[in-house]
C-alpha cells in the first residue's frame, strides 16, 4: 500500500459494476413470480365461482336443495366425521404405543404403521372388496378408509409426542394429577396442533376420493360430481355440486384455524429430552397382539390380494408386460414433470415468504395453502375448462396433465421448499460474499448443498403423490395414453382384479422409492436445525 | 494511517432515518468498539461497511482504499473484509476445516483482479494453513467436525478464524459474543482479544454492552440517534463524557446538583476539585456533578463532612460490594438530566471493597475522593 493512495483515495469507478441498486431493495421479480403462481392456483376456484354464478343463483338453490343433493351431503358428511373419529383414535393409540411405551419392536412398529400411507386409497379398497364383496357401503368405506388414512393422523401426533416437552408431564404429574388426567390434560393438549393437522388431512381427503368410494359403491359429492360432469355431461348440477364441495373443503380449512387461534403450544425447553416410557408389563401381549391386527387390515388385506392375484390368475389374464412397462414409464414421466413443476412453482413463494417476512408476502403464502382444499377433481374440471375456452391446444395434452398435478399437490411442494429455503438463511450468503466469492459462487457453493436436500424432498413428494394420483388422472390424461392408474382402474371396473393386480403392485413399488427418500431427508432435519444455536 | 475510515455517512430504511452523518475513524492495528443501545444503527453501520447494505450518502474507506461513496459501491466479495456474525453462521454443511478454507484461493488459481492487485492490502492469505487458523484460535484437531458438533464457544472461533483466514484488511464483529453463556463469554472475548491484537489486525466490534466495549477495546465510539455521540478511549469516555447521558451510559453514575466556586465544587459529599474537561469547565454557579459509585465511601460514624443516608440495599459481588443508600434529606438533583427511567435517581449509589458488610437500615455517612465532571444544569 502506497502513502499516495492513502492521501487520495480514488475509486476505481471502471472495476465497479454500475451503481448497485440495492439501496432500497424489493424483491419486484419474486413478487411477480409469486403472484403469478397465485393466479394459476387460483383458477380452480375462479371457475366454480364463474360456473355457479353462469347457472344462475336460483338455479342452484334448487339444485342444491333437491332431497338427493341433500342426501349427498349427508354421506359425505358423516363419513367424514365417523373416519376422522376412527383415525384420531387408531393414529393416537398408536403413535402413544410407538412413542411413548416399551412396545417390544418400537422402531420396527414405527415404519410399518405408517406403511399404508404409500398404498392408495383405491387399491386399499380394490383389495377388501375382492375379498368379500360384503365391504360397501357406509361401513366398508367407513372401515377402507380408516385404515388407509389413519397414518396421516399417526404421523403429526407421533412427532409431537416426540417432541413435546416431557416437564409438563413431570409438573403436572407432582401437582396431583393421575396417569390418565395427565394424559388427557398436558400430553394430549400438547398434541393438539398435530391433532387439529390430522383432522384435516383426514377430511379433506375424504372429501376428494372418488376411486375408493367408486369400488366400495357408496355415493359422495365427489363420486356423484365425476358421474354427471364425465358420463352424463350435466354441468350445471355438476358445477352446483362443486360448489357444495368447495364451501365445505373451506370450511375444514376455515375450521381448524380457528381452532387453532385458541390454543398455543408453547415449549420452553431448549434441549430435546426423551418422554417419560410408561412400562407394559402384563398389557405388553394384548397391545402386540392390536399392532398385528391393524397391520394385518391395512397392509396385509391390499398387499396380500395383489400377491394372491400375480400367482393365482391364469396367464391369459394378465397383461402384457409390454404395456405394463409403457404405463409406468408414461406413470414415472408424469410424476417427474409434475414434481419439478411444483417444486418451481413453490419455490418464488416460499422464497417470500422466508427470505421478506411481512404481513402481505405472508397472506400470499396462506392464499396459496387455499389449494389444499379444492378436490381433485374440480381442479381437473377447471382446467378442462380453461383449456377448451382460452388455451385449445392444451386441451388433452400431457402439459395440462402435468399442470393439474403440480396446482393439486402444489401445498406438499411448498412445505418441503419452504423448510428448506429457510435452512440457508441469507446471513450465510452474506459471508460468504465477505470471504470474497461471487453472487454465483455463493449460490453453488453454499445455498444450492443447503436447499438441495428439501428440494429433492419436495419432488419426491409430489412424484409419490402424482403415481397414486387417480381422480384428475382420469379426466384430464390424454386419450390413448395409458398410466399405471388408469390401466388399474380400466381393469377394477371389468372385474378383471387379476389383471388389475400387477398395476396395483408398480404404482405401490413405484411410490416407495421416495418415500425413502423422504424418510432420510426429514431424520436428518434434526441435526442441521440444531447448529448455530 | 488508518485502517478503517467513514465520513458523513447517511442510511435510511425508507422513511426512517438510522444513520444520519457517521464521522468513524480506526487507527490500523486497532480495537474500535461500536456501542449501542439496540436500535440505534451499530448493525446497519457494520453491515454498510461490509458492503451488505448501500449507504443513502457518505464514503467509507478501508485500508486507505474507497470502497463505497454515493455513487458507487464495491460487491462485499472484493472489500476484503473479514465478517463475523452474532451467530456465527458457520456453513452447516461444511466441516469446520472446509469453513475455514471457504475463502482462501489455492496459489495459481487467484482469480484475475485488475487495477486492484496494486491497492490491496497483501492480498489473500493464500495457503495459510487451517491447521494454523485452527492452532491460532485454540481450536487444534477439531478440523473434521461438522459446526453442530461444536459448542457456541467453539463456533464463534470458528468464524473468526474464518474471517481471518482471507488476510482481511478489517475484521467486522457484530455482537459476537452475545449468545454465548457468561462464563464463557469472558474467556471467548480475551481470547479473540489476543488473537486480534498478535495478528495486529484492525477490528470494529459492535456490541450494547458497556463493560465488553470499555474491556476490551482501544477505542470506543458510542453511537446515539444515528450520530456518534462520543469516540475516545475507554477511559476518556469514563472519565469524561460529554453530557450526564453518555455518563450514565457508561457506567454507574451518581449525578447531583453542585455548586462552583473557582475551582472546585461543593457536592452533597464534600467539596471536590473539577476534572478540567472541555465545556463542563466553562461554567459557573449550580452544575450537575459526576460522581461515580467508586469514588464515594461510606463511613457509619457521623463526621459531619460527607451525606447523611441510610442503607437500603446490599449486593455482594465477591470482589465488591455494590451498596444503594438512601439520602436522610431529600437531594437537590436536576430533572432534566434523568432519563433513564430504570435509574432510580434520588439514591445513591457506593462501590465498596467485597468485604464490606453492612446490614440494610444501618444510618451512615457518604464522602468523596477525587475530582468531578461537571454540566451546566440546564443541559
Amino acid at each position: 500500500m502506497t502513502d499516495t493512495v492513502a492521501d487520495a483515495p480514488v475509486l476505481v469507478t471502471s472495476a465497479l459494476p454500475p451503481t448497485v441498486t440495492a439501496r432500497h431493495r424489493r424483491p419486484v421479480l419474486l413478487w411477480v413470480l409469486a403472484g403469478a403462481v397465485t393466479v394459476l392456483l387460483a383458477l380452480p376456484v375462479v371457475y366454480v365461482v364463474a360456473q355457479a354464478t353462469k347457472s344462475g343463483w336460483s338455479e342452484i338453490v334448487r339444485l342444491v336443495l333437491r332431497s338427493f343433493t341433500l342426501e349427498l351431503v349427508w354421506n359425505t358428511a358423516r363419513l367424514s366425521v365417523a373416519v376422522t373419529l376412527a383415525c384420531a383414535v387408531i393414529g393416537t393409540t398408536t403413535a402413544w404405543f410407538v412413542e411413548r411405551t416399551d412396545l417390544p419392536g418400537r422402531r420396527l412398529w414405527a415404519v410399518v404403521v405408517v406403511l399404508p400411507v404409500a398404498i392408495p386409497d383405491f387399491v386399499v379398497g380394490f383389495g377388501w372388496v375382492s375379498v368379500t364383496p360384503s365391504v360397501h357401503g357406509f361401513f366398508g368405506a367407513l372401515l377402507v378408509m380408516t385404515l388407509a388414512l389413519y397414518p396421516l393422523f399417526y404421523l403429526p401426533v407421533a412427532a409431537s409426542f416426540r417432541g413435546a416437552d416431557p416437564g409438563q408431564e413431570e409438573v403436572a404429574r407432582s401437582l396431583g394429577l393421575g396417569r390418565m388426567a395427565t394424559f388427557r390434560r398436558v400430553t394430549l393438549s400438547q398434541a393438539r396442533p398435530a391433532l387439529l393437522g390430522g383432522c384435516v388431512l383426514v377430511s379433506l381427503a375424504l372429501l376428494a376420493e372418488y376411486g375408493a368410494f367408486e369400488i366400495l359403491r357408496y355415493q359422495t359429492l365427489t363420486t356423484e360430481i365425476f358421474f354427471e360432469s364425465q358420463r352424463s355431461y350435466n354441468i350445471p348440477v355438476a358445477s352446483s355440486l362443486s360448489l357444495i364441495l368447495v364451501v365445505l373443503s373451506l370450511a375444514v380449512l376455515g375450521g381448524d384455524a380457528a381452532a387453532r387461534g385458541r390454543g398455543r403450544v408453547a415449549r420452553s425447553a431448549r434441549v430435546a429430552r426423551a418422554g417419560t416410557v410408561h412400562r407394559l408389563g402384563r398389557w405388553t401381549v394384548p397391545s402386540l397382539l392390536g399392532f398385528v391386527a391393524l397391520t394385518v387390515l391395512a397392509l396385509g388385506v391390499p398387499i396380500g390380494v395383489i400377491v394372491y392375484w400375480l400367482f393365482n390368475s391364469g396367464t391369459t389374464t394378465l397383461p402384457a408386460s409390454t404395456s405394463m412397462v409403457g404405463a409406468a414409464l408414461t406413470t414415472a414421466g408424469y410424476a417427474a414433470g409434475a414434481g419439478a413443476l411444483a417444486t418451481l412453482l413453490a419455490l418464488p413463494v416460499a422464497l417470500l415468504a422466508v427470505r421478506h417476512p411481512r404481513r402481505s408476502t405472508r397472506v400470499l403464502e396462506r392464499s396459496t395453502f387455499i389449494v389444499q382444499a379444492i378436490p381433485g377433481l374440480i381442479i381437473a374440471l377447471a382446467l378442462v375448462y380453461f383449456s377448451i375456452r382460452g388455451l385449445r391446444v392444451f386441451y388433452q395434452s400431457s402439459p395440462l396433465l402435468i399442470l393439474g398435478y403440480s396446482i393439486m399437490f402444489f401445498p406438499l411442494a411448498l412445505v418441503a421448499v419452504r423448510t428448506s429455503v429457510a435452512q440457508a438463511p441469507v446471513e450465510l450468503e452474506e459471508v460468504a460474499r465477505s470471504l470474497g466469492r461471487r453472487p454465483l459462487e455463493v449460490w453453488w457453493r453454499v445455498v444450492l448443498p443447503l436447499v438441495g436436500p428439501g428440494l429433492a424432498a419436495a419432488f419426491s413428494l409430489v412424484f409419490l403423490s402424482t403415481v397414486t394420483e387417480l381422480t384428475l388422472t382420469l379426466v384430464l390424461v390424454p386419450t390413448g395414453v395409458q398410466t399405471l392408474a388408469t390401466q388399474f382402474w380400466a381393469y377394477t371396473t371389468n372385474l378383471s382384479y387379476g389383471a388389475a393386480a400387477p398395476y396395483a403392485g408398480l404404482m405401490i413399488a413405484i411410490a416407495v422409492v421416495p418415500s425413502y427418500v423422504l424418510g432420510r431427508w426429514f431424520n436428518r432435519l434434526p441435526a442441521r436445525t440444531r447448529e448455530p444455536a | 494511517m488508518t485502517g478503517l475510515d467513514v465520513r458523513g455517512l447517511h442510511k435510511a430504511f425508507g422513511p426512517q432515518p438510522v444513520l444520519t452523518g457517521i464521522d468513524l475513524g480506526v487507527p490500523e492495528g486497532s480495537l474500535t468498539a461500536i456501542l449501542g443501545p439496540s436500535g440505534s444503527g451499530k448493525t446497519t453501520l457494520l453491515r454498510v461497511i461490509a458492503g451488505f447494505e448501500r449507504a443513502d450518502e457518505g464514503t467509507v474507506t478501508v485500508g486507505g482504499r474507497l470502497v463505497e461513496n454515493s455513487h458507487h459501491a464495491l460487491p462485499p466479495e472484493q472489500r476484503g473484509i473479514g465478517y463475523v456474525p452474532q451467530e456465527g453462521s458457520l456453513f452447516p454443511h461444511l466441516t469446520v476445516a472446509a469453513n475455514i478454507a471457504f475463502g482462501v484461493r489455492r496459489p495459481g488459481r487467484q482469480r484475475r483482479r485488475p487495477k486492484e492487485e496494486g491497492v490491496r492490502r497483501g492480498g489473500r492469505r493464500a495457503g495459510a494453513s487451517t491447521d494454523l487458523l485452527l492452532e491460532m484460535v485454540g481450536l487444534t484437531g477439531l478440523g473434521s467436525r461438522y459446526p453442530h458438533q461444536l459448542s457456541g464457544g467453539q463456533q464463534q472461533r470458528v468464524a473468526l478464524a474464518r474471517a481471518l483466514a482471507i488476510n482481511p484488511a478489517l475484521v467486522l464483529l457484530d455482537e459476537p459474543f452475545s449468545s454465548l453463556d457468561a462464563g464463557l463469554r469472558a474467556s471467548v472475548r480475551a481470547d479473540v482479544q489476543d488473537v486480534l491484537r498478535a495478528e495486529g489486525i484492525t477490528a470494529v466490534l459492535v456490541t450494547h454492552d458497556q463493560d465488553e466495549a470499555l474491556s476490551i477495546a482501544d477505542q470506543v465510539a458510542v453511537i446515539r440517534d444515528g450520530c456518534i455521540g462520543q469516540c475516545g478511549t475507554p477511559q476518556e469516555l469514563y472519565d469524561h463524557p460529554v453530557d450526564p447521558d453518555m455518563a450514565q451510559f457508561l457506567g454507574d453514575a451518581n449525578l447531583v446538583t453542585a455548586t462552583i466556586d473557582g475551582s472546585q465544587v461543593a457536592t452533597p459529599f464534600g467539596t471536590l476539585p473539577i476534572r478540567v474537561h472541555g465545556r463542563s469547565a466553562a461554567t459557573n454557579g449550580s452544575v450537575v456533578a459526576l460522581v461515580r459509585p467508586e469514588q464515594l465511601t461510606l463511613s457509619i460514624k457521623a463526621s459531619g463532612n460527607g451525606m447523611p443516608g441510610t442503607v437500603t440495599r446490599t449486593q455482594f459481588h465477591g470482589h465488591d460490594t455494590v451498596i444503594t443508600i438512601e439520602p436522610t434529606s431529600a437531594m437537590p438533583l436536576a430533572p432534566a438530566v434523568i432519563r433513564d427511567p430504570t435509574v432510580d435517581q434520588h439514591l445513591i449509589t457506593v462501590r465498596a471493597d467485597g468485604n464490606l458488610v453492612v446490614a440494610d437500615g444501618t444510618p451512615v455517612e457518604i464522602t468523596a475522593a477525587g475530582s468531578v465532571v461537571t454540566w451546566p444544569a440546564t443541559s
